[in-house]
């Protein structure tokens, strides 16, 4: 045996056993030291790279402004896999006092009874101003004629367009409401006079698209008023609505000024791609994506609000983003600090901060006149857009967002008849099948979950 | 002469352009990725990669507005002691279940193997109720202790092992080494090849855990790597790609330590003989 191996034996040996010593002799939870005497509120999270850093200027801010409480946030890996571990971790020691859940786990929440309505403080709250917060955004989050919770990190589809590119061929860009026809015009007009270069548009293929075009034509997917007076039993994906907007697709596709990047996340990327790299002029994505599309961007960014079909008023679309969440498995003490800490991240200094460096959307009506804000819209007038959809939106049952679990099922279905319709399949039949599919999963879910 | 050295140097120049094709095809998202971490961000979006934009920009970024040289020390500790732990425990059960005579000892073995017929993921939930109960959540021993032993390791050098020349056993019986002498002196260098190759195995397995340290650890100070670099992504907003491609290449580089290591290793051992 060489010398060499058996020492490198004695020594693993060695560390194997000064890891049991270790593992054994302080066993307590790996967390970072603070100063006991203020109340933890522990914080779990989903936002990682740009926006974490933006949200931990947050919590750091709600530290420093009082001495009782000390939030530690806590980034938790995507929202789906958050929403699992926030649901198995309750009642021990490690689940959080307030997490952030996305939009589509909101039924999930309120049926879980896990979580204690944001309204409750509020009620005994005279500082805070209910009313001040985007009521579209307040009225997702709602259930039974009270707030579940706080509204947080707030998006809106918009229409993003190359306005340098219309300047040089001349286009009259679209209105800032426009219908379906307004931007196949545009698009149209694109392909033809870049002689083909651009194409014109492309609409990628995400189920939270499809039910956008569906709620802003007043349309509501799910029965029960998608959901709000009650448990879904069965949805409608072939309604005039959604056929209206496939088929403004297809003759987009006919004309050959549409172009698909598929579906998927490197489908989103792929199509921030071509369009920063002037490939294709028009397309619809998520306000918070307006950050990555004015940092070094030459050309100029147009914005309007998410396409409505011709002949009929915008319903206003649904926000999309996350909440933040009041666990009820913690002390009174820390459940009151949780709520101290949603007021503060809602206030209007610190959602103009949190728009300028996110461009997520600030909620609090008062934040439109903090000087950071109107910096931000003098430097880039289009930003305002978005803004100024959420608060147009007039909130009503179809667009306060699908009350319904398993949204992550019923929006892989939505994509498959999407597809299929882009691929030149009929529309009618494959949101027939779709329903048909969906309409299945609500009932297995619901039997599951022991709703009648 | 001639006539016979021609078609073996066409089969040669086939077979080296087929090889290097066949490189080409593996080595080159390896390499467009580490050219990617060079190039500013913006460049990337717009789909740019024949930029020459070139600077190490995105790496001193990734050092120094990221917690990722506290996630890389975290998954160096975890895989070290993994593969270390690993080692010692499957080579000790292998010794048993190859020199050992004892009752029902294929009929263990096969309970052994069982396990290995289960995905780890299939067993996820289980195990996550079995942590939280033992109230180890969000700890490093979350990370180490349900991976200290291994059905595959037991499995891999218990066949390993039963390649030992039973002339060695004798022998060993002969100069009167008792079974831990024989397990250290002979059974453990005799294998050496093996072992090397478990090693690098459950290094390489540790290190690319995602999963289970998601679901099992909560803040920053117990997070591994690749949970790290999911946590350099956001979910709507502005992406720093260039500094995501520059960790994803500064995570690598223990990787191909590992393997290159592994591979020096595995030659030297080939060609040793140990019986004579």
């Amino acid at each position: 045996m060489s010398k060499r191996l058996k020492n490198s034996l004695i020594s693993l040996a060695l560390i194997i056993s000064a890891v049991f010593v270790g593992i054994f002799t302080t066993n307590n939870p790996v967390r970072s030291s603070s100063s006991s005497d203020r109340t933890q509120i522990v914080f779990w999270h989903e936002l990682g790279g740009a926006s974490e850093d933006a949200l931990e200027e947050v919590v750091n801010g709600f530290n420093k402004s009082q001495s009782k409480y000390e939030v530690v946030p806590k980034y938790q890996g995507s929202y789906d896999e958050a929403i699992q571990k926030i649901l198995q971790t309750h009642g021990t020691s490690t689940s959080p006092a307030v997490f952030q859940a996305f939009d589509i786990a909101t039924a999930q929440m309120i049926h879980s009874k896990y979580t204690t309505p944001v309204q409750n403080f509020i009620d005994k709250d005279p500082d805070f101003d209910i009313e001040k917060i985007a009521p579209a955004a307040r009225s997702f989050y709602s259930n039974g004629g009270k707030q579940q919770a706080m509204p947080f990190n707030t998006s809106q589809p918009v229409l993003y367009y190359n306005a340098s590119l219309l300047k040089k061929y001349n286009i009259t860009p679209p209105p800032v409401s426009p219908t379906y026809s307004d931007i196949t015009r545009v698009a149209k007009q694109l392909y033809e006079r870049s002689g083909h270069k651009t194409k014109g548009m492309t609409i990628q293929i995400y189920g939270w698209l499809l039910e956008q075009a569906t709620t802003n034509a007043g349309t509501a997917l799910a029965n029960n008023n998608n959901g709000h007076t009650g448990i879904p039993t069965s949805v409608d994906m072939n309604n005039p609505s959604t056929v209206k907007f496939l088929e403004w697709i297809h003759e987009n596709i006919k004309s050959g000024d549409f172009i698909n990047y598929g579906s998927g996340a490197s489908a989103g990327a792929n199509q921030t791609a071509g369009f920063l790299a002037g490939k294709v002029g028009i397309f619809i994505q998520s306000s918070a994506s307006i950050g990555e599309l004015t940092a070094n961007n030459k050309d100029k960014l147009g914005i309007t609000y998410f396409p409505h079909p011709d002949g009929q008023k915008a319903n206003g679309v649904s926000i999309g983003g996350a909440a933040l969440w009041i666990s009820n498995d913690k002390p009174k003490a820390v459940q009151q600090g949780a709520y101290e800490f949603a007021k503060y991240a809602l206030s209007p200094a610190v959602q103009a901060q949190w728009q300028k460096s996110t461009g997520y959307l600030a909620l609090n009506k008062d934040s439109q006149k903090e000087k950071i804000l109107k910096d931000l819209y003098a430097k880039n007038p289009e930003a305002k857009v978005p803004g100024q959809q959420l608060a147009d939106a007039k909130p009503n049952y179809v667009n306060s967002g699908i009350l319904l679990e398993g949204m992550q099922v019923t929006r892989q279905l939505e994509e498959v008849a999407m597809e299929e319709s882009y691929n030149g399949g009929d529309i009618h039949k494959a949101l027939k099948k779709a329903t048909k599919n969906v309409n299945q999963n609500i009932k297995t879910s619901n039997r599951a979950n022991g709703y009648k | 002469m001639i006539s016979t050295n021609k078609p073996s140097r066409l089969n040669k120049i086939v077979s080296y352009t087929l090889l290097l094709l066949l490189a080409f095809v593996i080595l080159a998202p390896f390499f467009i990725g580490i050219w990617t971490s060079f190039l500013p961000t913006m460049e990337i979006a717009k789909g740019n990669f024949l930029s020459t934009d070139l600077s190490f920009n995105n790496y001193v970024a990734a050092f120094t507005k990221t917690p990722i040289l506290r996630y890389l020390a975290n998954s160096l500790v975890v895989s070290t002691l993994t593969m270390a732990a690993q080692l010692v425990f499957c080579s000790m059960s292998a010794y048993a279940f190859v020199f050992l005579k004892f009752k029902y000892r294929n009929a263990i073995f096969i309970l052994f193997l069982i396990t290995m017929m289960l995905p780890f993921e299939a067993e996820i939930i289980p195990n996550f109720t079995t942590v939280k109960n033992l109230g180890m959540l969000d700890h490093y021993s979350v990370l180490l202790i349900p991976f200290l032993t291994s059905a595959f390791g037991t499995f891999m050098l218990r066949q390993s092992f039963m390649q030992t020349p039973n002339e060695l056993k004798e022998a060993a019986d002969i100069e009167g080494l008792n079974h831990f002498q024989f397990y250290w002196n002979i059974v453990l260098p005799y294998n050496k090849v093996s072992l090397i190759t478990l090693g690098a195995y459950s290094f390489l397995g540790a290190w690319n855990q995602y999963l289970w340290p998601m679901l099992t650890t909560f803040s920053n100070n117990s997070r591994l790597i690749q949970n790290g670099l999911r946590q350099l992504q956001s979910e709507e907003t502005f992406n720093d790609w260039g500094m995501i491609q520059a960790s994803a290449a500064i995570i690598v580089i223990p990787t191909i330590l590992v393997l290159f290591i592994g591979q020096h290793y595995f030659k030297s051992g080939m060609n040793e003989g140990a019986v004579k």
